[in-house]
């Protein structure tokens, strides 16, 4: 049975605490908050160990893992203090910025046996997986670019007091959406080693940028557009899309769906010539327990699995991570060296 | 509970399927107008149990009911709070704590709010989430007032959530509640039934009434088709099946009779936005339960 501990228990804490308090090899001891409410209730219901300074929680508590859900500015000296303490961690996505202090925690890992995850959760969903083998077949030949989409509502109007509405917290549609495009384009295309064209916009925030559009160049030669904005009312609840154009083909896909055209029919009859579409309900794979979506537990089960089988080097890593926060610094640079 | 009972997914964009045809429904039915044809089309074909989630939305729609009594006689509504991307908004910028104390409280009456001072004020909304969640079910149910309600179903993803963190007290108390004050059974929907079912029967809800996706080939049936068929084999509860085409993926009448044929399957809820598909579902359901008891 591993022990674990949650530090930060809002939304994605909570989500995160429920999916793992269902595993079977997963005890939880301890809960980390700055909320009073939450505290004087958790201690009310449970008999879990409850704390407002992580450090002492750190200290107080036997465990093998915490989850880190705070905002993005603490990440890093959190993280610090668990790998110090030899914990396998999974924090919320973006990793660490600025992109030095996670260089460093990632040199801290550096030959130990800690099981390291990001929150980069499309990895994990049905369809992107399934897009992912299509293009490692190469069914749509090679692949010239791409488009990387994220729209949703999440701000239609000026924030006061949230901490995404907050530069030197972490706030901003670049580390809420745009990270989860780059690493998803990271997953496909390998790493990105220039973006050009950066606009950064801000619509209703006055402190942080609302929408990000750039171009990114990949090791291997592949362009793509990076498009996000959360500021877009249209949206119901935030939705990801992907569209890639290669010399045979080209696939479109969101969570729910993706469109395949070829313009040939593969040989092993599983592909027509031109369109094909596949479903969710044909892709899903069904999870031992799922809220908003399986693809939370998908990687949270990835994180435990890994724990359980002493695999360091797996999906979403500090270092992969990484990658995309120096993506996030790199166009954030070339927006600046334009707008002088 | 109705047997077979028309769902609002289509008429709020949303569909498991594609998020695109969602989009593509949701702006047919951006007119109000739109969705009250096409609940009057169903109540014409003999269907006149809906569910509806707390949509703002949802508010017009049950004026409209309110407005035709005479029309609307036999009208059963099947509530599914909260609607959780209303507050979405809210929740990133004030959080989870700061939406409940703020939004809630703001959409509550003013004879809420004073029964709320009179039972402590602030002081209970920060120490008990029992009670906010009582205010939230009034805030919620106010849209519904003078309607026909027939079962209050708690929205799958809050269900699961608290599924996951496991207070018992939170789903015993929602039934109680809703019993005492509105008359009516607790439902719950989830993605995870088998875990949810056992729990229930845990809490000391007898016969819980549970909403699920209930399909032959298992989309959002988590852990899987056999250990659904085994909970509603073995356990005593209502269950109402959804997504029973699997958005598609099997045909009508292959779907309805697997979900007949299945012990506890005491209701089919279903989505359609036309005429035809509504009158093609009722008459395979009725033709089935024709053949099964005639």
């Amino acid at each position: 049975m591993l022990k674990g501990g949650v530090i930060g228990f809002g939304r994605m804490g909570l989500t995160h605490y429920s999916i793992l308090n269902t595993h079977p090899d997963v005890q939880f001891v301890a809960v980390c908050d700055s909320s009073k409410f939450m505290l004087k209730n958790l201690k009310r219901f449970t008999s879990l160990k409850l704390f407002s300074d992580y450090r002492k929680m750190l200290d107080e508590t036997a465990m093998d893992f915490v989850i880190v859900a705070t905002p993005t500015i603490s990440h890093s000296k959190i993280v610090k203090a668990a790998i110090e303490r030899g914990l396998h961690i999974f924090v919320e996505k973006p990793f660490s910025l600025p992109a030095e202090e996670g260089e460093q925690l990632v040199a801290m890992l550096n030959g130990n046996k800690l099981v390291n995850q990001v929150g980069y959760f499309l990895r994990f969903n049905d369809v992107f997986s399934a897009v992912k083998e299509l293009l490692d077949e190469g069914l749509i030949g090679e692949i010239i670019h791409y488009k990387d989409e994220m729209y949703g509502r999440t701000v239609l109007k000026a924030s006061k007091s949230s901490w995404r509405a907050q530069k030197d917290m972490g706030g901003g549609c670049m580390l809420d959406f745009a990270s989860h495009c780059i690493d998803f384009a990271h997953y496909l295309f390998g790493t990105a080693t220039s973006a050009s064209g950066s606009v950064l916009k801000s619509i209703y925030s006055s402190h942080v940028e609302d929408a990000v559009y750039t171009t990114l160049e990949h090791e291997c030669g592949i362009t793509g557009n990076i498009m996000v904005n959360w500021s877009d009312e249209s949206f119901r609840r935030p939705f990801n899309r992907i569209e890639i154009f290669g010399t045979k083909g080209k696939i479109v896909a969101d969570r729910q769906e993706y469109r395949l055209y070829l313009r040939e029919a593969n040989g092993d009859g599983r592909f027509q010539k031109n369109w094909n579409v596949r479903y969710l309900p044909e892709l899903e794979k069904g999870v031992r327990f799922s809220v908003r979506g399986a693809d939370f537990t998908n990687q949270l089960d990835h994180f435990i699995t890994c724990i359980d089988e002493t695999r360091v080097d797996t999906s979403c890593t500090f270092a992969e991570a990484l990658k995309t926060d120096r993506v996030i610094e790199m166009i954030r640079k070339d927006c600046a060296s334009r707008s002088r | 509970m109705d047997r077979i009972i028309l769902g609002d997914n289509q008429f709020f964009g949303i569909n498991h399927m594609s998020e695109e045809k969602g989009i593509a429904t949701a702006r047919k039915f951006q007119d109000t107008s739109k969705i009250i044809e096409t609940l009057d089309m169903a109540y014409e074909c003999g269907i006149h149990a809906f569910t509806f989630s707390t949509h703002d939305r949802v508010h017009q729609i049950c004026d409209h009911f309110r407005a035709n009594p005479e029309k609307y006689a036999d009208l059963r509504l099947y509530p599914v709070l909260p609607y959780a991307y209303k507050y979405a908004h809210s929740v990133n910028e004030k959080g989870i704590v700061g939406t409940i104390k703020d939004e809630i409280i703001a959409r509550s009456t003013a004879g809420q709010v004073a029964s709320l001072v009179a039972r402590g004020g602030a002081v209970i909304v920060n120490q008990n989430p029992i009670e906010v969640m009582k205010i939230l079910v009034d805030v919620e149910m106010r849209m519904f007032r003078d309607l026909n309600v027939r079962i209050i179903f708690l929205q799958n993803v809050v269900t699961d959530l608290l599924l996951g963190i496991g207070i018992k007290e939170v789903f015993s108390q929602f039934a109680a509640y809703v019993e005492q004050k509105y008359e009516v059974r607790a439902g719950f929907m989830t993605r995870n039934m088998p875990r949810l079912v056992d729990f229930l029967l845990e809490c000391g809800i007898e016969c819980p009434v549970v909403c699920a996706a209930i399909n032959k080939v298992g989309f959002q049936m988590n852990p899987d088709v056999p250990s659904y068929e085994y909970t509603l084999e073995n356990r005593h509860f209502d269950a109402l099946a959804m997504s029973i085409m699997a958005a598609g993926a099997v045909p009508p009448e292959e779907a309805i009779r697997y979900v007949m044929g299945l012990k506890n399957v005491k209701s089919v809820l279903f989505g359609a936005s036309s005429k035809a598909h509504m009158e093609q579902t009722k008459d395979l359901i009725d033709e089935y339960c024709q053949e099964v008891c005639p």
